[in-house]
């Protein structure tokens, strides 16, 4: 077993050195301080698994995953972040995490979250999963129509109730180009393709009075 | 004897007509008596003798006339005036011609009515003077002809010695010997005889003292006669009566007579005209004395004002391209004459700066008929620039045709340091503001930084730790020591998760580290999310940019006015909804905040309470950027700032210093 640790704190180095070596009885530890490091010892050596700190010093932990999943797309990266924002998880899983968790988890968290990506698995710390799960849930369930922010919802009725693009940028004192992103946007959202599907589904649902 | 009884049968005959009118008609026509006409001998030119001693004048054309008219015969007899009236008296004479009535004549006469009218005046030796009235006769003697009817009027007003000559011709006739002095005698007479005599310059005469009607008379009683008499001359054409006139009067006496009045008219009316002048004259010269210490005054006024106010009046003719008037303060102001303006009135656009000039024309060409005002610089002679405030105000004529330019022109170079220093003073408050707002952001990210990484990955070591000596304690055998150990070890995890959380609060109180991570859009997100979740009013995003690449600085501003704008919302506006829509157009970042609350008001927006939008401002003017706000009542507040993408950050190196523009004065 072999496992990268990349933390710019010494501290948290040796905690997490302290968990792992706690857990797995044949470990082999890598560490690393900075970016260049991390890459230099992810390039040469083969790892099973990067522990990675999300705020190096210098450059931002985010990029160097990225290098990271480019230099070696299978290796799992688990973040341990001091950062509990979801969009932080969420950007993380978007350049390729496979798991995120915050540095006021606990030792049992940690170890659990290192197991599931080292399986293979993904692993988010529990605060931060029922975030990301909520916009989730948002993209998913319900009527297309409730996907859309109000004023997305506002221009998606003008649309239905046969008005131009200009003259909808009129009545919303906006331009006509933010109405055409408007325009794409809701299509994308409700997955449609022309306004005239917009009509339909906008008079079918009596969202406007035909 | 013969001759006695002649005359006492028509003394016969005349009482005979007296007593009975209607004899005295049958018979006169009948016997064709003539009548007896007694005259005055020497009263010209009525009667009055030729040279030849043969009775001439007026009348006797007159009574030539009336004898043709009635077929009578008339004997005219001519002698001294005082014995016509006693023979007439006498009844030696049918008729007495040119006599005036009086009351005293009446008595023993009957008048027919007046043919003409004499004057009488006062006539006195030249060389004598104050004679002018009947009252300033007294103490002369004065010559007067036998049986005139004014003795009686001059000895009542106090001529005491009154000199009795036969007629006129005999008081001429001393006049010219120097007999007499002073004489009063009918003007015609007078002026006739003078003038015959050659001594009319030797005499001169007072206004009329009489004036006298004359008329013919008969014997009281004699109707018929009188009717005869009157209805004889009456009948004569007037045309004739007119011509006997001219023939006596006319060329002669009265033409002098009537140069004489023209000339005392027209010396009158010079007089008059003459006094008039003098008094015109006089009252203009009052009056343009008056008007002319009005003008003066005025002028003086005028004068004080334009000369002592410091700044430059001046009017121009635009007809004529010239400068009618500039005040002194000209040359105090432009460094040059008036006098040079007066000659050149070009120089003055010469003396313009040459980065003003050709606005300054353009403005002058434009506005001039309506009125003008512009700034610029003036370039004095020694090189010294001022900068001056200058207005045009047109003037019409009366035809409405625009003809002259009024203005006045004003140093303000002060004004204008002033005014830049006071510029230059705000610009560095502003820059020393965003210096200090920048340092702060600095430290701010330094010190988060330091917070939330050090500190929090201290403190999370800290807790692993803790978590492995509970771990051990739990392991390890003594119960109740390790009990007591890992109530301590929860008791010191409780205080590093608080203590990490406030580290972290802090921290991303300071300055969020997502803004650095992760960029603007997602510390936005993140930021709506925060305030959601803390305050319950609902807060959605509308992005329509899935990236921005703003400066550091921009990223800051755009953030910190989102966290202020919502600061607002929660603490002003009784909102529960919030909306944000971020979007780009055309190279700038528009970000708007809108809240559904009670709408901000106009004093809020201004007032001095509203250093949070001051604060704003500040910020969105330091990148180039602009806010505004609109408050709308029932429909919340509507936040709209507008940043460009790219660009300088600061507005402070983008603007140009004025200094070198200013002159050294």
């Amino acid at each position: 077993m072999r496992i990268l640790i990349v933390d710019d704190h010494a501290v948290v180095r040796d905690g997490v050195k302290t968990i792992v070596g706690e857990r797995y009885s044949e470990v082999v530890l890598g560490e690393a301080s900075t970016a260049s490091e991390a890459l230099e010892l992810a390039r040469q050596q083969e790892w099973d698994a990067v522990i990675l700190d999300i705020s190096l010093g210098g450059r931002s932990g985010l990029e160097i995953l990225k290098e990271l999943k480019q230099l070696r797309p299978k290796l799992p990266v688990l973040i341990l972040s001091m950062h509990s924002e979801a969009q932080y998880a969420r950007r993380a899983f978007k350049a390729g995490a496979a798991g995120y968790v915050t540095k006021d988890s606990s030792r049992a968290e940690l170890v659990r979250a290192i197991n599931k990506v080292i399986e293979g698995g993904r692993y988010v710390s529990g605060a931060l999963a029922e975030k990301l799960v909520f916009d989730i849930e948002r993209g998913t369930d319900g009527p297309p129509h409730e996907l859309l922010s109000d004023r997305e919802f506002e221009v998606m009725c003008l649309i239905a109730s046969g008005k131009t693009v200009t003259e909808i940028a009129e009545v919303l004192s906006l331009s006509d180009k933010t109405i055409s992103t408007y325009r794409a946007r809701i299509l994308e959202k409700m997955g449609m393709k022309t306004n005239a599907e917009l009509t339909y589904y906008a008079i079918s649902n009596k969202l406007v009075a035909q | 004897m013969t001759v006695e009884i002649k005359e006492i049968r028509r003394l016969i005959i005349v009482v005979l007509a007296l007593v009975s009118p209607c004899a005295v008609a049958q018979t006169a026509p009948e016997t064709q008596r003539p009548i007896r006409v007694a005259v005055d001998n020497a009263y010209a030119p009525f009667a009055f003798q030729s040279d030849e001693g043969k009775s001439q004048g007026i009348l006797i054309d007159q009574w030539q006339a009336w004898e043709r008219q009635t077929g009578i015969k008339v004997d005219i007899h001519a002698m001294d005036w005082s014995e016509a009236l006693r023979c007439m008296r006498a009844g030696e004479y049918d008729v007495i011609d040119c006599i005036v009535e009086t009351a005293e004549r009446r008595a023993y006469f009957d008048f027919t009515p007046a043919y003409a009218t004499i004057e009488a005046s006062i006539y006195f030796r030249a060389d004598i003077s104050g004679i002018t009235d009947l009252a300033s006769l007294k103490g002369f003697p004065v010559a007067v002809k036998a049986g005139d009817q004014h003795i009686d009027q001059l000895k009542a007003n106090g001529v005491t010695t009154v000199i009795l000559f036969e007629n006129n011709d005999t008081i001429i006739e001393a006049a010219k010997q120097h007999k007499i002095n002073v004489f009063v005698v009918d003007d015609p007479s007078a002026l006739y005889l003078l003038n015959k005599m050659g001594i009319e310059e030797e005499f001169r005469h007072s206004p009329p003292i009489f004036r006298d009607e004359l008329r013919r008379a008969v014997l009281k009683g004699n109707a018929a006669l009188l009717h005869t008499v009157s209805e004889g001359f009456a009948s004569i054409d007037p045309i004739e009566l007119k011509q006997i006139d001219e023939k006596w009067f006319g060329r002669t006496i009265n033409r002098y007579g009537r140069y004489l009045t023209y000339a005392g008219y027209a010396a009158v009316v010079a007089f008059l005209l003459i006094a008039g002048l003098v008094g015109w004259n006089r009252t203009l010269r009052k009056r343009i004395l008056q008007r002319t210490a009005a003008l003066g005054e005025s002028e003086q006024r005028f004068r004080q004002i334009a000369e002592n106010i410091h700044e430059v009046f001046w009017l121009i003719d635009m007809v004529k391209q010239t400068t009618l008037y500039v005040s002194p303060a000209y040359e105090a102001v432009w460094g040059r004459t008036c006098e040079s303006l007066y000659q050149a009135p070009r120089s003055f656009i010469a003396a313009i700066h040459l980065e003003d000039r050709a606005r300054v024309v353009d403005a002058i060409e434009t506005d001039r008929e309506h009125g003008f005002e512009v700034e610029y610089r003036v370039v004095r002679p020694d090189g010294s620039i001022r900068w001056i405030w200058d207005r045009g105000f047109p003037i019409r004529d009366k035809s409405k045709r625009f003809y002259r330019v009024a203005g006045i022109a004003e140093d303000i170079t002060e004004r204008k340091q002033a005014e830049e220093k006071l510029r230059a003073t705000s610009e560095q408050l502003r820059a020393l503001s965003a210096s200090l707002s920048s340092a702060r952001e600095e430290e701010g990210t330094r010190i988060a930084r330091e917070l939330h990484d050090e500190m929090g990955s201290a403190l999370t070591s800290l807790k692993w730790d803790l978590e492995s000596i509970e771990k051990s304690c739990s392991e390890a055998g003594n119960r109740a020591a390790s009990s007591n150990i890992r109530d301590k070890i929860a008791g010191m995890m409780e205080v590093i998760d608080a203590t990490l959380n406030a580290v972290l609060r802090i921290s991303s109180d300071l300055r969020p580290t997502i803004l650095d991570d992760l960029g603007l859009l997602e510390a936005i997100e993140w930021q709506a999310q925060q305030f959601e979740a803390r305050t319950g009013i609902a807060c959605q995003i509308d992005s329509f940019v899935e990236n921005v690449d703003l400066s550091c600085e921009k990223t800051t501003a755009v953030f910190r006015v989102l966290q202020e704008a919502l600061t607002n919302v929660l603490r002003h506006a009784h909102a529960t909804r919030v909306n944000i829509t971020i979007a780009e157009e055309e190279a700038v970042f528009a970000f708007e905040l809108r809240d559904n609350g009670r709408g901000i008001t106009e004093d809020e927006k201004t007032g001095s309470r509203s250093l949070g939008l001051i604060g704003m401002r500040e910020r969105a003017h330091l990148v180039g950027g602009t806010i505004e706000i609109i408050g709308d009542g029932e429909r919340g507040t509507v936040l709209t700032l507008r940043v460009p993408i790219h660009g300088q950050d600061s507005a402070l190196g983008s603007t140009p210093s004025d200094e070198s523009l200013l002159g050294s004065g």
